[in-house]
């Protein structure tokens, strides 16, 4: 269980199996979903900072002779990002790797890097199961989606359907569009930002397909209609498997800087080292990652 | 999401920072059964990573649940001496060779000292820290729930699995009904940390992964009973 001895899997001890049933491995990272909805970055200290600053909002009127009115800038909080390292060591006996006849039994390596590839989409998609969660905030103290983060100058914004959550449809994607299109940028004046790809649960893959490639309004009685989300949204659907603490929610991915964010310390590294003195081989992997978001306008969540 | 439960007590790390733990062998009584409680339970057979003590016979039989004995050993459970990792020889269709688990009952001739005897390899639980199953929700259902029983202490249920190879198989998980501050002695179990699996788990259902190490030891040699001491039957 713990430790892999001769025992452990002690019918591979002879050469009588046609095949080993067991999992596929092998290009793991390629197999990665986080990176298609998280922007992938690096970091190169113990720890990163970002800082929200705000300009001073619209300029006014200056009457004949008067001065120009003066702005100023504000600042907001600081996003800090530490480095965390996560891994896992297999623990083989000397006996157990010279009697295995199958190389697909113990593959200790292959295993420890399919189990830190999938923990990389596990914690990633830790931002979207927690993500109206105020135990897991931001730097302005609002989870990910939340209708009141904080404007530096005063103020809220939101980055969610107000009140009534929406399944996926063309209607709710009309107005969350809206919304984005009205989305405010740091000093509170109406920006815009614009939806780029939408993230969802696998359950959802059928509804998105339609919505997406239908270049029709996909909603019954209203087939002659176009459908403005295929027609001019231009999203890229992301099923993410790994969000599987619900079947309704779903987001957005917007153009906005410093959205959702995953930042490599170090990507995973193997090594091996031997016990001598009990002959066991210790198969270790780690990596040290950072996940988060710094802009909340980078996302747009329906907690439906 | 449910959990996936992995089976049994699996090893960690150790306190003293060593790779890998040592290991000790030794053979399993002829027709030895293992129940999972004393006068009761459910007959099962041996599988990695189960908890076993010494049966003061120069084998090693399943740790009990349910011993209701009193005195100055005064606990209603085995003291757990290791963890099952292997079992080096058990008898497949008459003759020995290593195996995933040994068979209730098996019979061999020559005694524990013959080249029939199975044998089974642990990991003692002294000085080492595991990880084990919650048996059900902890508390509210969160992680600062899972995190505030650090500290605490539970026994071993077993709620056994009559499927799986090996089966049927005893699969003790930590009972979190038990969970306790300070606790009596049958709470063997000190719970020092999560799963290595860490907020990947689903902390509102059950099988969240703790850390645990055993705070009553089947170790005779050290003197203060209360803390550990041999098992009385």
């Amino acid at each position: 269980m713990s430790e892999i001895f001769t025992s452990t899997a002690a019918l591979a001890l002879k050469d009588t199996l046609e095949d080993i049933d067991t999992d596929e491995h092998g290009s793991e990272g390629s197999k990665a979903v986080f990176n298609k909805w998280c922007t992938v970055k690096n970091m190169t200290d113990n720890y990163i900072e970002y800082y929200e600053i705000a300009g001073g909002g619209l300029a006014g009127e200056k009457p004949e002779g008067e001065s120009i009115p003066v702005g100023t800038i504000i600042e907001g909080p600081l996003t800090r990002f530490n480095a965390r390292t996560f891994g896992q060591r297999m623990i083989v006996s000397e006996e157990a790797m010279e009697d295995m006849k199958y190389d697909k039994v113990i593959q200790a390596a292959k295993r420890n890097n399919r189990s830190l590839w999938k923990l990389v989409d596990f914690d990633a998609t830790l931002m979207l199961v927690r993500a109206t969660s105020t135990s897991y905030v931001g730097g302005d103290g609002q989870p990910l989606a939340s209708t009141t983060h904080v404007l530096p100058g005063g103020g809220t914004y939101s980055n969610m359907f107000p009140s009534a959550q929406f399944s996926p449809s063309k209607a709710a994607l009309v107005i969350a569009q809206a919304q984005l299109m009205q989305q405010v940028g740091h000093d509170g004046l109406i920006d815009g930002v614009e939806a780029k790809k939408a993230v969802f649960p696998v359950q959802q893959w059928g509804i998105w397909r339609e919505l997406l490639g239908s270049s029709y309004d996909p909603t019954p009685g209203a087939f002659n209609a176009i459908n403005v989300v295929n027609r001019d949204m231009n999203l890229t659907p992301v099923p993410v498997k790994y969000w599987n603490t619900t079947t309704t929610n779903w987001g957005l991915i917007t153009d906005a800087e410093l959205g959702v964010m995953f930042f490599w310390r170090r990507k995973p590294k193997s090594n091996t080292w031997v016990t001598e003195d009990k002959t066991m081989m210790n198969y270790g992997i780690t990596a040290r990652w950072s996940r988060g978001w710094v802009n909340p306008r980078g996302f747009f969540f329906s907690n439906a | 999401m449910a959990n996936t439960h992995r089976y049994g007590i699996r090893f960690v790390r150790s306190i003293s920072g060593n790779d890998t733990p040592q290991i000790f062998t030794h053979p399993i009584a002829s027709g030895y059964a293992p129940v999972t409680v004393v006068g009761a339970g459910s007959s099962v057979n041996l599988n990695i990573g189960d908890p076993v003590k010494f049966a003061e016979d120069g084998t090693l039989m399943l740790t009990q649940t349910g011993q209701d004995s009193s005195g100055a050993n005064a606990d209603s459970d085995d003291y757990s001496f290791g963890v099952i990792v292997g079992f080096p020889r058990v008898i497949v269709g008459g003759y020995p060779r290593p195996g995933g688990f040994y068979t209730s009952g098996t019979t061999y001739s020559g005694g524990i000292g013959g080249d029939n005897a199975p044998l089974v390899s642990v990991i003692p639980v002294a000085g080492n820290i595991f990880e084990i199953d919650a048996n059900a929700v902890i508390g509210a259902g969160t992680k600062n729930a899972a995190m505030a029983v650090v500290g605490q202490t539970a026994r071993i249920a077993y709620s056994v699995l009559s499927s799986g190879n090996g089966q049927p198989k005893a699969n003790p998980r930590l009972n979190v009904a038990d969970l306790a501050a300070g606790g009596a002695n049958q709470l063997q179990l000190l719970v020092v940390g999560l799963g290595k699996a860490g907020d990947a788990m689903d902390f509102s259902s059950s099988d969240v992964t703790l850390q645990v190490m055993f705070t009553a030891l089947d170790l005779a040699q050290q003197s203060d009973p209360a803390i550990f001491g041999a098992n009385v039957e």
